[in-house]
C-alpha cells in the first residue's frame, strides 16, 4: 500500500482511512489483483 | 455570580399571561451544568412525565449553556420538553446566533407554560419582555416570518425563533428554526411551540457573557483555537466541505442507506457528495457564533437559495429515498426550513413511504401528488412541500414514518427507534453505533454518542466497527461525555479537537470553578440517568431500548458490510451493566444515589 501511496504522491501523513474492498487496512497491507482502494483525509461531521 | 452563567431564569406562563424573572440556583446550576442538564432537571421537576405533550400541561424550556454567548468557541442552545413524536424527553439543538443573543439579553433560560389564547410571540429586549400578538403571521413561512418580525420589533438586528406552518399544524417532526436556517430540528419540538399558540421569540440584547478569569481564559483560548485550526477534521475538512464531506466516506464502508435501509451502498453516493455540492452549489459558508469551523453551508440552485443542506439531509431525501440529483435535494432542504420540519424525519418518511408503496401498501388511488417511487426527485420535492403545509396526504406522512407504518399495520417498516427517525449510518455496519441508536434517550439519533467517530473516522482511536468488544462501554463513556458538551452551550464538532480535559478546563476559567474532568463526566452521566428516569416514568420502558426488526435479523444484502446484522442482544446486557442498572435496565438505587439522584 505504501508503494502505491508514492506513486501516487500522497504523503502516508495526510491519509486517516485507509479502505481495501470496504474494510480498513494497515498502510502495510499488500495488494491483491482486483483490490478495490479507497483513501480518505482525516474527515467528520454528522 | 463569577462568569458563564447570567444568574437569570425567564419564566412566561402564556396562559395567565404572567413573567417573571427568577434567580438561577447556581449549584443546581453547576450540579447539571447548564442547559441540556438543567433544562432536563427543571423539566423532570415541574412537570409529570407521563401527561401530553401536546397539552397545556407540558412545558417547554429554551437553554443555554454557561458557555453559550462566551469567548469559547462555538455557541448553541437547546430545547428541553416532552416530546409528542417519541414521548420521551426531548432535547434538540441548534447553532446560529440565538442562543447568545438570549444571554446578552441576561437570560440562561426560558421556561414556556400554558397556552396562549391566540397565536403569540415573545419579544425580549435585555430587562423588557413582552407576550405580543402574533396572529399577522401565523400560517406565514419561516424566512417571511423572521422578516415580518424584525421589522414589527423595528431591529433588523433581532434574533428571531420561530415554528412554519408545520409547528403550527402540530406535526410530530416539526422543528424550531432560528436565523431563517438553523434548526433545533429533532422530536418535533416545533409542534409543542405550535400547541401553546407560541409562533417565535424574538430577541436582542446588549449585555456580555462575562469570564471568571478573563486573563487565563484569553490564554487557554489561544492554545484551543490552536488546536482546532490544526485538526484535520475541524481545522480542514469540515471548513471545505460541510458535513456533506461524509457521503463518499460512509458510502464506501458500505453502511450509506439506501432505498429506506433495505441497502446500504448508493452506487450514485459521489452526484450527492460534499464534493459535488462545493464545486455545484455552494455560495458561501455560513458559520455560527463565534466558530473557528464554520461547516454551515449556504447554497444556490437556479433563483432559490438558502442554508445547507448537511450531510444527514442530503442522505435522506438522496440515497434513503435513492434520489441522486442534488439540486432536488437542496430544494427539499429548503422546504423543510421553510415549513419548519424536521429533514432527517422528512425524508426518511417519504423514504418509508415509498416503501410501502414499492409493497403495495399505499395504493396508488390514495395520493393526491406524484407517485413515490425510489428514485423521483420529484416526489421529494412536492411530497416535503405537502407534508409541510398539512395538505392532502401530505399530511398523513407529516405524522412521522412510524405513525404512517402503523397505520398499515406495518410499523416495522418504519426505520425508528422510539418512533423517531434514525439518520445516515447503517447498525448492522457498526456495531457500537447500533447500540447508542437503541439506547439513545431521545429515541433514534445520532448525536447522544457519536460512535461513527472511533468506528469509522479513527478519532480518538480506531476500534473495530464490527466487534462488540468493550462497545458497551464506549458508548457509555461517548453518551456521558454529549451530555456534558451539549450542556455546556458548545457545538459537538469541537470534541474532533478537544477532549474532556479541554471542556473542563474551559469551564473553570469562564465559571470560576475548580471542577476535575471526572466530576465534570460524571455530570455528565448525572444527566444522562435523569433523562432515563424521565423516561421511564413517561411509560416508555427498557423493551423499548432495541432497533427495528430489519437490523436484527436481516442482513446486508450487499456492499462491503455484506452479511452484517445487528447484534443487540450481545450488547445491551453489558451496557446495563455498565451503566450500573439492574438486569431489566432500571438505574439501581445505589448509583441513583451515588449521582446525587436520590436522597
Amino acid at each position: 500500500m505504501i508503494d502505491v501511496l508514492n506513486r501516487l504522491g500522497i504523503k502516508l501523513e495526510e491519509v486517516a482511512i485507509i479502505l481495501v474492498n470496504g474494510m480498513n487496512v494497515e498502510p502495510e497491507y499488500i495488494l491483491k489483483d482486483g483490490d478495490y482502494i479507497s483513501l480518505f483525509p482525516p474527515v467528520g461531521g454528522g | 455570580m463569577k462568569g458563564g452563567y447570567c444568574g437569570k431564569i425567564l419564566r412566561v406562563n402564556l396562559t395567565t399571561g404572567e413573567i417573571k424573572k427568577e434567580e438561577l440556583d447556581l449549584e443546581i446550576a453547576k450540579k447539571f451544568i447548564g442547559g441540556r442538564g438543567l433544562g432536563s432537571y427543571i423539566l423532570f421537576k415541574e412537570i409529570a412525565p407521563a401527561i401530553d405533550p401536546l397539552s397545556s400541561e407540558n412545558k417547554i424550556i429554551f437553554a443555554t449553556g454557561p458557555l453559550t454567548g462566551s469567548s469559547a468557541p462555538t455557541s448553541r442552545y437547546m430545547v428541553i420538553t416532552k416530546s409528542p413524536l417519541t414521548g420521551a424527553i426531548a432535547c434538540s439543538n441548534s447553532g446560529g446566533f440565538w442562543g447568545a443573543e438570549l444571554k446578552f439579553a441576561g437570560y440562561d433560560l426560558i421556561i414556556v407554560e400554558g397556552k396562549a389564547q391566540n397565536p403569540s410571540y415573545i419579544y425580549i429586549k435585555d430587562d423588557t419582555v413582552e407576550i405580543k400578538d402574533a396572529k399577522a403571521c401565523w400560517g406565514k413561512l419561516v424566512s417571511e416570518t423572521t422578516e415580518f418580525l424584525q421589522n414589527e420589533v423595528g431591529d433588523p438586528k433581532a434574533r428571531v425563533l420561530t415554528i412554519g406552518p408545520a409547528g403550527e399544524k402540530l406535526s410530530p417532526i416539526a422543528a424550531i428554526m432560528n436565523e431563517k436556517y438553523r434548526a433545533a430540528g429533532r422530536s418535533g419540538v416545533g409542534a409543542v411551540m405550535g400547541s401553546k399558540n407560541l409562533k417565535a421569540i424574538v430577541v436582542r440584547g446588549l449585555g456580555k457573557v462575562k469570564s471568571a478569569d478573563s486573563e487565563k481564559t484569553k490564554k487557554l483560548l489561544s492554545d484551543l483555537i490552536k488546536k482546532i485550526k490544526e485538526n484535520g477534521v475541524t481545522g480542514q475538512g469540515l471548513p471545505k466541505y460541510g458535513t456533506a464531506i461524509l457521503i463518499n466516506i460512509i458510502n464506501e464502508h458500505g453502511i450509506f442507506p439506501t432505498n429506506n435501509f433495505q441497502k446500504a451502498y448508493f452506487p450514485l453516493a459521489d452526484a450527492i457528495s460534499g464534493e459535488t455540492l462545493a464545486e455545484k452549489y455552494l455560495v458561501k459558508k455560513d458559520p455560527c457564533y463565534h466558530c473557528p469551523i464554520a461547516c454551515g453551508r449556504y447554497c444556490k440552485v437556479n433563483d432559490e437559495e438558502g442554508g445547507g443542506p448537511e450531510y444527514e439531509t442530503v442522505w435522506a431525501f438522496g440515497a434513503d429515498c435513492g434520489v441522486s440529483d442534488l439540486s432536488a435535494i437542496i430544494k427539499a432542504n429548503n422546504l423543510c426550513n421553510e415549513y419548519g420540519l424536521d429533514t432527517i424525519s422528512a425524508g426518511a418518511t417519504i423514504a418509508c413511504a415509498m416503501e410501502l408503496y414499492e409493497k403495495g401498501y399505499i395504493k396508488k388511488e390514495e395520493l393526491d401528488g406524484p407517485e413515490l417511487k425510489f428514485g423521483s426527485a420529484e416526489a421529494i420535492i412536492e411530497w416535503t412541500r405537502k407534508m409541510g403545509a398539512g395538505e392532502g396526504f401530505g399530511a398523513k406522512l407529516a405524522l412521522g414514518s412510524y405513525r404512517l407504518a402503523e397505520s398499515y399495520g406495518v410499523s416495522e417498516l418504519s426505520m425508528s427507534v422510539k418512533k423517531q427517525e434514525l439518520p445516515a449510518y447503517d447498525p448492522r455496519g457498526v456495531q457500537g453505533h447500533g447500540l447508542q441508536y437503541a439506547t439513545s434517550n431521545r429515541g433514534g439519533c445520532h448525536v447522544r454518542g457519536y460512535l461513527i467517530s472511533p468506528e469509522v473516522l479513527g478519532v480518538p482511536e480506531k476500534l473495530d466497527r464490527f466487534s462488540l468488544e468493550g462497545k458497551a462501554k464506549w458508548v457509555k463513556l461517548f453518551q456521558d461525555l454529549t451530555a456534558v458538551i451539549d450542556s455546556l452551550g458548545v457545538c459537538l464538532f469541537t470534541s474532533f479537537a478537544l477532549d474532556l480535559n479541554d471542556y473542563c478546563e474551559l469551564y473553570n476559567c469562564i465559571v470560576g470553578e475548580n471542577f476535575t474532568p471526572e466530576e465534570m463526566l460524571t455530570a455528565g452521566e448525572r444527566i444522562w440517568n435523569l433523562e432515563r428516569l424521565f423516561n421511564l416514568k413517561a411509560g416508555i420502558s427498557p423493551e423499548k431500548d432495541t432497533l427495528p426488526k430489519r437490523f436484527l435479523e436481516e442482513p446486508i444484502p450487499e456492499g462491503p458490510s455484506k452479511g452484517h446484522v445487528h447484534r443487540l442482544k450481545k450488547l445491551l446486557p453489558e451496557y446495563y451493566q455498565v451503566r450500573g442498572w439492574d438486569e431489566k435496565g432500571i438505574p439501581t438505587p445505589e448509583k441513583l444515589k451515588a449521582l446525587g439522584l436520590k436522597d
